[in-house]
């Protein structure tokens, strides 16, 4: 019983599993992104598409009400039947997958192009890959305690990069709502990839040591993840104008450069070796998830024959990785694929949420 | 028991093996690397431009490189590249060198005149897209041949762009300039819209290296240059908190310094006819030296603030009228306050509506400090 219980997350654990599944790579491009169509805005479309992040946190706390121990898998045989269910769980794990590669393979874009130009990109995969079925060997305790410290580490990079707050012009994001609502909400849409991940709160909830504070918890993690995120953006339009966010396809590297720090050459270098960690532990978070969904589906209970599964999932990982290529070519495929993934993301959980809030009513009546 | 033991072995040797492979694996991705000794690091480069008979452009890029010899005895040299685009110079160069190039860890990036008049976007470009750039490195444009500049002999310096990047950094401390002379910063005015983008402009005078004037840019060609008294007054109405000095001078006996550092507002109104802009200028600053008034009191120190007031907004008018008609510039960035009021990407050429519009200035000149006394 108490083994058990130490295995449960606690809440500041909770939060920063639940920011790092969505904090990645995604961050580093996300300025880009967004301006491209929403422009000197992209700050408040940002902020606008946090509402995918919110949404999902509303659902996990309405989940747990109704059902604190079963998690979206199992609710979904339960509710679609064994086929239907099994085939959306799967489909639900795939993302976590593509997301994974995703992760990976713009981890290795960064570091190719800005720090490590010798390595090819094989070797970058095989480490980062390792290092995330690695985590998942030695289990969820010690994840979120990675995440526990990026989550950390990101907060103090990104107020260390404030300090464009000196140079740059804040008449670069005026005029506020400039570039009309319909250009704003496109480029809102734009910011999902970055949320993507919020959807592994759904699958997390039974996990938590305290489920009467799951609202408190998913609130905060999506409140910390926007904040962040539209700070960077503010930040990258502040100092750079939205036209040479738009050239560069790292804005948030380039926007290092503006701080000077004492004895440091290029805050660049200190900064990536930072995110590292951070997306390393992205990487371990979908790596999770995907073992997780596919441990559930195949009714999976010896550690033994997880190993079989984590061990399993690193060429499949790495061949996903190859194929997305370079930044512009990954980036195009991102672009075709996530749209869709979310809108699967968005039918599916809704769906599970329409039918208990049905399969409650009819429950309600016949005790009545 | 035994087995067990066995098992052990196993997973150790295991082990053993599969970290020797994971080390071999990623040792020889580094094989062709060298250790930064073995690089040419170069202090500064300069980007020239001109043409051969034909009439085609040629790149012809010099490095000053650090040459290394002994302990602490270091000498300069330049390698010069030639190509028809920036980047096939590196291949010309490397035919002169012993060692490769290290592009990035320069402080100094020289442009010729020829080439900004030519237009600065293609090497940008090529600028923009090294990873290894120093992106805080400074950038100026010098009279005649680069490589004249970098082979230039400062005494008690290894090479010239060391000299250089001081003059430039404390340029800031007296003159009015700006700090913003670096290469990111020239990404950023090349391409919002609204913003021009000056550099400092020096040649090699008979006092040796020298800043001469402001390079005045439109679009990322150099149409014109101001001088460094000029200049001074356009900084003035063009950035934000600078330093240097102003005087009066009635004649050679009668005169006062002030040293002050300068804020700046731009207020923008749409009118019927255009735009009209003022620019308030408030300098806060202490009297240096003052043999103009015998006592200083307080209705002194009122008439002395209003004097240079009057004095700098005078000039500074004086530098409109010269950008609006002269010019047909808008070196002041007012576009970019326009811009932001009033809505962006409406396609309106802001050099020539700024050459159109009202422009009033206001100076506010306050002192804070008179010194320990007057002699």
């Amino acid at each position: 019983m108490d083994k058990s219980k130490y295995h449960l997350l606690s809440d500041s654990e909770a939060v920063s599993i639940l920011a790092g599944l969505m904090i990645g790579v995604g961050f580093l491009a996300l300025p880009n992104q967004v301006a491209k169509d929403a422009k000197n805005d992209a700050g408040i479309a940002t902020i606008i598409g946090g509402l995918y992040p919110l949404y999902f946190a509303m659902l996990s706390i309405y989940y747990c009400k109704k059902h604190p121990n079963e998690d979206i898998l199992k609710l979904s045989k339960r509710y679609l039947g064994n086929i239907v269910g099994v085939i959306c769980n799967i489909l639900f794990m795939v993302q976590f997958l593509i997301y994974l590669a995703a992760g990976a393979n713009g981890y290795k874009n960064v570091l190719i192009t800005y720090a490590t130009q010798f390595l090819s990109p094989m070797r970058v995969f095989i480490i980062v890959i390792s290092i995330g079925a690695y985590v998942n060997f030695v289990g969820l305790k010690p994840l979120a305690r990675i995440n526990k410290i990026a989550l950390f580490l990101t907060v103090i990079v990104t107020s260390i990069l404030s300090m464009s707050l000196i140079r740059g012009r804040y008449l670069n994001l005026l005029p506020i709502f400039g570039t009309g609502i319909t250009k704003i909400i496109k480029g809102s849409l734009e910011s999902a990839y970055a949320y993507s991940g919020m959807e592994g709160v759904l699958l997390l909830y039974p996990l938590m040591k305290n489920k009467d504070k799951i609202a408190a918890i998913s609130l905060k993690a999506t409140a910390l993840v926007i904040g962040v995120y539209s700070w960077i953006v503010f930040m990258s339009i502040y100092y750079l104008g939205y036209k040479v966010t738009v050239k560069t396809l790292w804005p948030v590297l380039l926007v290092t450069e503006s701080a000077d720090l004492p004895f440091i050459n290029s805050f660049r270098l200190v900064f990536i070796l930072f995110w590292s960690l951070n997306v390393l532990k992205l990487v371990a978070n979908e790596y999770y998830a995907v073992v997780y969904i596919i441990q559930d589906t195949l009714k999976i209970k010896k550690s033994k024959h997880r190993n079989i599964i984590i061990l399993g999932v690193i060429p499949i990982a790495i061949y996903l990785c190859l194929k997305l290529g370079e930044e512009v070519q990954r980036r195009e495929i991102l672009n075709y694929i996530v749209p869709k993934i979310i809108l699967f993301n968005i039918i599916y959980a809704s769906v599970i949420a329409i039918f208990i809030f049905i399969n409650d009513k009819i429950n309600k009546k016949s005790i009545g | 028991m035994k087995q067990i033991k066995n098992m052990k072995n196993i997973r150790k040797i295991f082990l053993i093996c599969a970290c020797l492979i994971i080390y071999v694996y990623y040792a020889a991705a580094m094989l062709d690397e060298k250790p930064i000794e073995e690089y040419d690091i170069s202090s500064g480069f300069g980007v020239d431009l001109y043409r051969d008979g034909a009439g085609t452009v040629k790149y012809s890029i010099p490095f000053s490189i650090l040459v290394f010899k002994g302990e602490n005895r270091q000498y300069s040299m330049i390698k010069t590249g030639e190509a028809p685009t920036g980047a096939e110079t590196r291949q010309n160069r490397q035919l002169k060198t012993d060692k490769q190039f290290l592009i990035g860890s320069q402080k100094i990036m020289l442009f010729s005149e020829s080439l900004v008049r030519y237009g600065l976007k293609y090497n940008a470009d090529i600028q923009f897209n090294n990873t290894k750039i120093n992106d805080r490195g400074i950038i100026l444009v010098c009279e005649g041949r680069t490589e004249d500049i970098l082979r230039y002999k400062v005494k008690g310096y290894a090479s010239s762009p060391e000299y250089i990047e001081g003059m430039i950094k404390n340029s800031m401390a007296n003159d009015f300039f700006s700090r913003e002379y670096t290469i990111l910063n020239m990404y950023v005015r090349l391409d919002t819209e609204g913003r021009n983008l000056v550099l400092p402009y020096m040649k090699i005078s008979d006092k040796g290296l020298e800043i001469t004037g402001l390079a005045l840019f439109k679009g990322d060609k150099m149409v014109n240059k101001v001088d460094v008294e000029e200049g001074k007054f356009m900084n003035m109405m063009r950035d934000d908190d600078l330093i240097g000095y102003l005087s009066i001078q009635k004649n050679s006996d009668e005169f006062m310094n002030f040293y002050g550092n300068t804020k700046k507002r731009v207020k923008c109104n749409k009118v019927k006819e255009g735009y009209e802009f003022e620019i308030i200028i408030d300098i806060k600053g202490d009297v240096i030296a003052n043999t103009l008034y015998k006592e200083f009191n307080g209705k002194t120190k009122k008439e002395l603030e209003e004097t240079l007031s009057k004095d700098v907004e005078k000039k500074c008018s004086e530098f409109v009228n010269k950008m609006q008609n002269e010019y047909k510039l808008d070196c002041l960035e007012l576009g970019m306050y326009a811009v932001a009021k009033y809505g962006r990407d409406t396609g309106v050429d802001w050099n020539e509506v700024v050459s159109n519009s009202v422009i009033k200035v206001k100076a506010n000149v306050k002192v804070d400090k008179v010194g320990r006394g007057a002699y």
